[in-house]
This record gives structure tokens, C-alpha cells and sequence, in this order.
């Protein structure tokens, strides 16, 4: 038999299979509670199959949308990190579908049919195509969204068997279409089957290793970084091994005048809301209270000084105090139930 | 440099060959799956806090069992290239592989992968690289210098070779692949290695069988649209000339005959007058006379402007090559490490074997224009006119053009400036000669060129 001439194809990724997108943004919407909008998302994309009329796009509309996605990624960042801390990081996680939907969209409706690269990047934009042909290439966006809308959909809260289920089975949806012609379908399926198992035993031993790791190394925690609640928000430890008290030093001393007959158990922090791992207070309102002029006393309130209440602390090796005075069972119950003892600031709500 | 430069420029090579390494391992869906094991390892690091640990799980049991199940290809081919005799820069190039299976079980889904050498270059060579692209980008990038050393790998490669699929190879069949990419550069291109690869049964990874082929391509300058350059100079006594110009022109004008002299050439007997004489006589001709034009090629590249030099060795090809219209003879001149003439036009080398010349044309840091004024001055008086291409305009420049109008040498002056460069160029010595001073900006030659044409050319003096 003679040769045939083949012509040469760029290896690029091919186009996620039909629906794919759909379950990929369902699974995300179940998980981050934002089903409400992936219906609509889910329509709009799977849409594009359907209907036959493209816009004819060019680069510099493809720029533009693509600038516009990004400074809208950078508002949302600065937004959330503002209002959530660095565990807002899970947060913007779980936006992403948002944030990229436009220039799926534009790319699914466009003719082309593919986003050029040099949309994304803008140091591309300013190489010629000819002698840098980077910069000429074109993606399809859909199957990097299907998995940014899978990694998205891990920062939600449904934390059953099922997550792990769907995730794999979109792989599977996915690894199915471009799967090489050369292999029989039952050895495709058979390591198929292999991986879902090994995925399965490997997620258990990360969690499981994640839970040796923090036994072993909870010490050095409680030294270093849970000396001192933040008021503000904390860390969820759920499921973690609590501490065991196994110092006998004296961490706080209440004085008073009279007989004490507030509660007697220390609350260090209280909040209100929990969400992606973290709890927080909303609403709080602080008054930031100077020290004296020895630097080492805080008075919380004026009063008399014949039914006076002194609470002391050793803060960095050093015996701090601050005073409060009447009426003493008010006092104590703001500092249990508000989370204002916070040092070495000491803060009162107003 | 210090010690973290040297560091650096480890670590970039580090990166480089396990980019490399990647590239060729991985399919585009291999890598959107590592991606995903970055994304998730990221978010995952924290069990409590989400669920990417289990996304990370999945995709790195994916792609570990898409790299086992790489280890083994078995296969016995044969692969050969067909390379064209020469490509142009920036113009597609077309060449075929030929792959035959030798064995006896079919393969399908295979992609082949052909490999222009470019060498890690030195750290020296890294230093000291240029890169005009620098310009546009950022401090960071310019400082840390990857993406320079990146433009200069790419430089040394000459072109990207895209992968080419095929879909199915019989036992003991061959196929043949077409591959076309653009010659970035000209030069020799250097193809090294050619690798056929077979995907996982994932279609993460790939395995590979290497064939070690080693060929280079010879790409010539581009070329442009030039105008004739008609300068006013006489035609010339070429000494010698008969001979050289042995089928062109008026070699073979026959002048008179006289008695033959020891050291006459045979062919120069007129055996008639000799049959009725009893004694030799030979035949005289006429000195030769025509136009021979100089090309003087300025190397010197001060500032290190590669794509200035790129585009006065694009224009000295332009006329070249437009020599073989016309019934003169072409002088390319220009200093290296010697200094080199070469000639074209009439019975002389073809044009095409100018432009290997040019297509091998190194720029020359160390300027030295009295070499090149004396190298010149040592065949002018053969020359009608010099047409100059010139990569500034600076006084040594112009000292250079003064010397050879003292010499009532006609010239026609072509300065490649940078497209951002506003400065109208001062005539100086060619005030008065109209159209003899012309600006050539970077990216724009041909409109430039076809301006010149459309002007008409610029009048005697």
C-alpha cells in the first residue's frame, strides 16, 4: 500500500462533551448553594448547542471582555478578602464559575468557536503572530471551566460520599470522550474502575494523614498560634482532638473586693456565623482602651474602688492587669459572653 | 555575575528542560489534569476546610496510572524526513515524515513530534542576549530575564514544529505526514530528534520512541519588492572580463586580427587567415565594459539592533535577486571577521546562491569602517555605482558616503531605522541628490519600498 498524506494538527484540548458543562455546574451549585444561578448559567451555556446563530467577535472585543472579566476577578478578591479575611480565599474559590461564565459564553456564541490565548494573556497581545505563533494560538475554554467549576464545588459544604461520586464520574464523562481508539473499552473500563478505587483509598489517606500530622504537631499549635483568640473570627475545629489541659499555671487571676459571684467559666471568644470553615461575628463593635502610663494596667470602667474588680494575665513573661469596677456581675458577663478580653489590646464592646 | 545570577540561570534551566520534558510527555488533557492537581493541592491543604483533597486524589490517581500504563510501547518503525531545498523566513514551510511500521500489528492514535535542536545556551550567551521584544515587557520580566532567555532559545530553534496525529498505521505499511511550520529565522535549521508518541489509555500521557535524525534546512532572508536603482554611473572596464562574462553582453565583439603572440589562447586562432597565411593569427576583442553596481552590506550593528540587521539583510537579498532581471553584474560586500566579496549577475553564481550567502550573514559588534571603506576602495574602480544598506546614519556613516562621492562614485543610501524613530536624516555630503537618501522603517519596509517605486526614481544628477 502507498503512503498517505496526513496533514499536521496543533494538539490542543478538544471541547467538553455535551451536557458535561451542565453536570459539572449543577454538582457546583449543589455543593456551594448556588444552584439558584447555575440553572440559569447551565441554560445559557448548553443553549449555545442549540441554537444555530453566531456573533462574529474580534480579538479586540475578545480583549475587552476578557480585561473586563479579570478586573471584576480582582474586585471580587479585593471584596472578599476584605470582608472575610484570608479564609475568604474559599470564597473566591467558589465564585470562579462567575467570574469566567462571560468569556465561556462569548466564546461558545462567538464564530470562531475558540478564545484566542492572547485574550488572556496581555503580554501576548503585543507579539507579533508570525514570528510568535504563541501568540496566534486559540483554546476552547469549556473543559478548564469544567474543572474550575469541579475544584469550585469543593469549597462547599455538602461533605458527604456523593461529591466524591459525581466528581469522579465527571472524569469519567470527560476521559470517555477523547479516549484513544487503539484500546478495547473493557481495559479502558477496568482502569477506570482501578482508579475510582485507589482515588477513593488515596482521599481517605490525606484525610487521614492530615489527622496524624495535626496529632503530632497540636502542641506546637497550641504554643504558637491558638494563644490568643481573634474576636473576630476563627477557624472551625470540628471533628479535631480537642486540648487537654496539662499545665497547672494560672493563665488568668480575678480579684475583687468583695465575694465574686459571677459565673466562674471563661469563655474566651464567641460568634455568630460559620461559613467555608470559618466562623465570625458580624456586627461587633469595639472601643479600643489605652494602658495606663506603667503600660501594663487597663481601666475598662470608672468607679468607685471599694467594690473594684482586678483580673490579671501573664502576657509575654509580664504580670498585665486591668481593673474594672461596678457592678461587678455585669462586668463578667460581658467579658464571657462578648469575646472582649483580648490581649494585649484590651477592647470592650460599646 | 554573582552567584545568584549564575543560580538563577541554573534554576531557568531547570525549568526549562522540565518544561520540555512536559511538552513532550504530556497531552493538552494530561496537562489540563495536572493543573487540576496544582488547583486542588492548593485548596486541598486543608481536609476540614474543603473537599479539593478529594479532587486532588482523583486526578493524581489518573495521571500515576496514565504513567504507568506509558512505560511500554512497543513498536518497530522506521521514520524519514523529506525536507525541501531551501525555506524563507516568516514564509510556511512544508515538509513531509515519513513513517513505516515495520511490524506486524496495526497502531492507531499515534502523533509524531519533530524536534528542532536549540541548545541551552550559555550562561555568557545570556547574559550578553538582547531581545527588541524587551522593550514590552515588564520590569520584573526584564530583570529576572527568563522571558529573554526564552526569546532566545526560541531564536537559536528557528521555528515551532507542531505534532501531527495519525489516526492508523497498518502492519507493514507506511504513511506519509505532512508537517508545515514558519521559519522564524534564517540560517541553518537543525532537526534533531523526530518522536512518535502513543497515548495512555486515559489520553493523559504519552510514551515515546525516539529516532535520533539529524538534518538542517537552510532558510533564506525574506525577500521584498524593490525598486530598480538606476544610478548614473558609466559602464566599467572589467579586467578579465571576456572570461567572465563569457555568454552574456559583449564578450564575443570582435575587434581585428593581428599575428599570434606566445600565451594566446587557441580559441582565439582565426584559421582561415591562418590557412592562407602559413602563420597564426588570432582574433581581437573589445575590453569589456558594463555596469557593475556594488551592494555594500553594513554588519555593524552598535546597539544591538538584530532586527535592524534582520531587515538590511532582508533588502540586500531584495537586490539580489532582482539582479537577474538585469544585464550587470552585482558586488555584495560587507565586513565580518574578514571581509567578503561576492558576486552575482550575468554568467556569474546565481542569484540563489547570494542569498545562501546572506541567509548565513552574521551582524559584526565591533565596527570597523575604514576595513570596510578600504575593502570597498580596492574594487571601485570596477564599479558603476554603490548601492549602500546602512543600520544608522551616525557621522561615521556619512563619513563613509563622503569618501566615495569625493570619488564621483554615484550611491544610492538605504537607512533601516527603528519604526518608533522620528529623526529626519540630515543629507550632509548628499544634500542636492534627491531620493538618494531614503529611510527604511523596521516592519514597514515594503510600503516604503513601494513608495519609492510609486515616486519613480530619483533623478541623474
Amino acid at each position: 500500500m502507498g503512503p498517505r498524506l496526513m496533514n499536521s494538527q496543533p494538539a490542543s484540548l478538544t471541547a467538553a462533551p455535551r451536557f458535561s458543562l451542565g453536570a459539572a455546574l449543577l454538582l457546583w451549585g449543589w455543593q456551594t448553594g448556588f444552584l439558584i444561578f447555575a440553572i440559569p448559567m447551565i441554560f445559557l451555556i448548553e443553549m449555545s448547542s442549540w441554537v444555530t446563530w453566531r456573533w462574529p467577535i474580534s480579538n479586540r472585543e475578545f480583549n475587552n471582555v476578557s480585561d473586563l472579566s479579570g478586573v471584576g476577578f480582582f474586585i471580587t478578591i479585593v471584596y472578599i478578602f476584605m470582608t472575610a479575611g484570608t479564609k475568604g480565599i474559599f470564597v473566591i474559590l467558589s465564585v470562579m464559575p462567575f467570574v469566567l461564565l462571560p468569556l465561556l459564553l462569548l466564546q461558545r456564541y462567538s464564530e470562531r468557536g475558540r478564545l484566542p490565548v492572547n485574550s488572556l494573556f496581555i503580554s501576548l497581545r503585543r507579539l507579533d503572530p508570525v514570528t510568535s505563533p504563541e501568540a496566534a494560538a486559540e483554546v476552547d475554554l469549556s473543559l478548564p471551566y469544567l474543572l474550575v467549576c469541579i475544584v469550585s464545588a469543593s469549597a462547599g459544604n455538602q461533605r458527604t460520599v456523593w461529591f466524591f461520586i459525581l466528581t469522579f464520574a465527571l472524569f469519567a464523562i470527560v476521559l470517555w470522550s477523547f479516549r484513544p481508539q487503539r484500546y478495547r473499552v473493557s481495559v479502558w473500563a477496568g482502569l477506570l474502575c482501578l482508579a475510582f478505587i485507589l482515588s477513593y483509598a488515596g482521599q481517605e489517606g490525606i484525610r487521614e494523614i492530615q489527622r496524624s500530622l495535626e496529632a503530632s504537631l497540636i502542641s506546637l499549635f497550641d504554643q504558637f498560634m491558638w494563644r490568643h483568640r481573634d474576636p473576630e473570627r476563627a477557624n472551625t475545629a470540628i471533628g479535631s482532638i480537642g486540648r487537654l489541659k496539662l499545665s497547672d499555671s494560672i493563665v488568668l487571676r480575678i480579684d475583687t473586693t468583695d465575694n465574686f459571684t459571677g459565673p466562674l467559666l471563661l469563655r474566651e471568644a464567641s460568634y455568630q456565623k460559620y461559613g467555608y470553615g470559618m466562623w465570625s461575628n458580624t456586627d461587633s463593635q469595639y472601643t479600643v482602651i489605652d494602658p495606663s502610663i506603667s503600660g501594663n494596667r487597663w481601666t475598662l470602667a470608672e468607679g468607685g474602688q471599694d467594690k473594684a474588680l482586678t483580673i490579671s494575665g501573664i502576657i509575654n513573661g509580664a504580670l498585665q492587669s486591668s481593673i474594672y469596677c461596678h457592678p461587678v456581675c455585669t462586668a463578667v458577663s460581658i467579658i464571657c459572653n462578648r469575646a472582649c478580653f483580648y490581649w494585649p489590646a484590651c477592647r470592650l464592646p460599646d | 555575575m554573582s552567584a545568584s545570577g549564575r543560580l538563577l540561570y541554573l534554576n531557568f534551566r531547570f525549568i526549562h528542560r522540565t518544561s520540555q520534558w512536559i511538552r513532550h510527555r504530556f497531552t493538552p488533557a494530561g496537562l489540563l489534569v495536572a493543573g487540576g492537581i496544582v488547583a486542588s493541592g492548593i485548596f486541598g491543604i486543608d481536609t476540614r476546610a474543603s473537599l479539593a483533597f478529594q479532587v486532588f486524589a482523583i486526578c493524581t490517581t489518573l495521571l500515576l496510572l496514565a504513567m504507568l500504563s506509558s512505560l511500554i510501547f512497543r513498536g518497530n518503525f522506521r521514520l524519514r524526513r523529506l525536507l525541501p531545498d531551501y525555506g524563507t523566513v516568516t514564509s510556511p514551510l512544508r515538509y513531509k515524515i515519513i513513517i513505516a511500521n515495520l511490524g506486524r500489528k496495526p497502531h492507531r492514535d499515534l502523533v509524531v513530534m519533530d524536534e528542532l535542536d536549540a541548545g541551552f545556551p550559555e550562561y555568557a550567551n545570556f547574559l550578553g542576549a538582547t531581545d527588541p521584544l524587551d522593550k514590552q515587557r515588564n520590569w520584573i520580566d526584564r530583570k529576572i530575564g527568563y522571558p529573554r532567555l526564552l526569546s532566545l532559545i526560541r531564536n537559536n530553534r528557528g521555528g515551532i514544529l507542531p505534532p501531527a496525529e495519525i489516526a492508523l498505521i497498518p502492519a507493514m505499511d507506511e504513511t506519509e505526514i505532512g508537517i508545515e511550520f514558519v521559519p522564524l529565522r534564517r540560517g541553518y535549521l537543525h532537526f534533531s530528534t523526530t518522536r512518535l508518541a502513543r497515548p495512555d489509555p486515559f489520553g493523559l500521557i504519552r510514551a515515546l520512541i525516539s529516532s535520533s535524525n539529524r538534518e538542517k534546512l537552510l532558510i533564506l532572508p525574506k525577500t521584498y519588492r524593490v525598486p530598480s536603482v538606476r544610478l548614473s554611473g558609466s559602464r566599467k572596464y572589467q579586467p578579465g572580463g571576456m572570461n567572465q562574462a563569457s555568454a552574456i553582453g559583449d564578450s564575443q565583439e570582435f575587434m581585428s586580427l593581428r599575428d599570434y603572440q606566445p600565451g594566446d589562447p587557441m580559441r582565439a586562432i582565426h584559421w582561415r587567415s591562418y590557412a592562407k597565411r602559413g602563420e597564426p593569427v588570432v582574433k581581437e576583442f573589445r575590453d569589456e565594459y558594463f555596469v557593475r553596481q556594488g551592494l555594500i552590506l553594513d554588519t555593524f550593528i552598535e546597539n544591538g539592533s538584530v532586527h535592524k540587521f534582520e531587515e538590511a539583510v532582508s533588502l540586500a537579498a531584495s537586490f539580489t535577486k532582482s539582479i537577474g532581471d538585469q544585464d550587470s553584474l552585482l558586488d555584495l560586500m560587507f565586513v565580518g571577521t574578514e571581509s567578503y566579496r561576492f558576486t552575482t549577475g550575468r554568467s556569474f553564481g546565481e542569484a540563489a546562491n547570494m542569498l545562501e550567502i546572506l541567509a548565513c550573514v552574521s551582524p559584526c559588534s565591533k565596527p570597523d569602517f575604514q576595513k570596510l571603506v578600504e575593502h570597498i576602495l580596492q574594487h571601485i574602480t570596477e564599479l558603476s555605482g554603490l548601492v549602500l544598506v546602512l543600520l544608522d546614519w551616525d557621522e561615521k556613516r556619512q563619513q563613509m558616503v563622503r569618501h566615495f562621492i569625493a570619488l564621483k562614485i554615484p550611491v544610492q543610501v538605504f537607512v533601516i531605522v527603528d519604526p518608533d524613530d522620528k529623526r529626519e536624516l540630515v543629507p550632509g555630503q548628499l544634500q542636492g541628490l534627491a531620493g538618494r537618501l531614503i529611510s527604511l522603517p523596521v516592519g514597514n519596509m515594503q510600503a516604503a519600498l513601494d513608495q519609492i517605486d510609486r515616486n519613480g526614481p530619483p533623478p541623474d544628477e
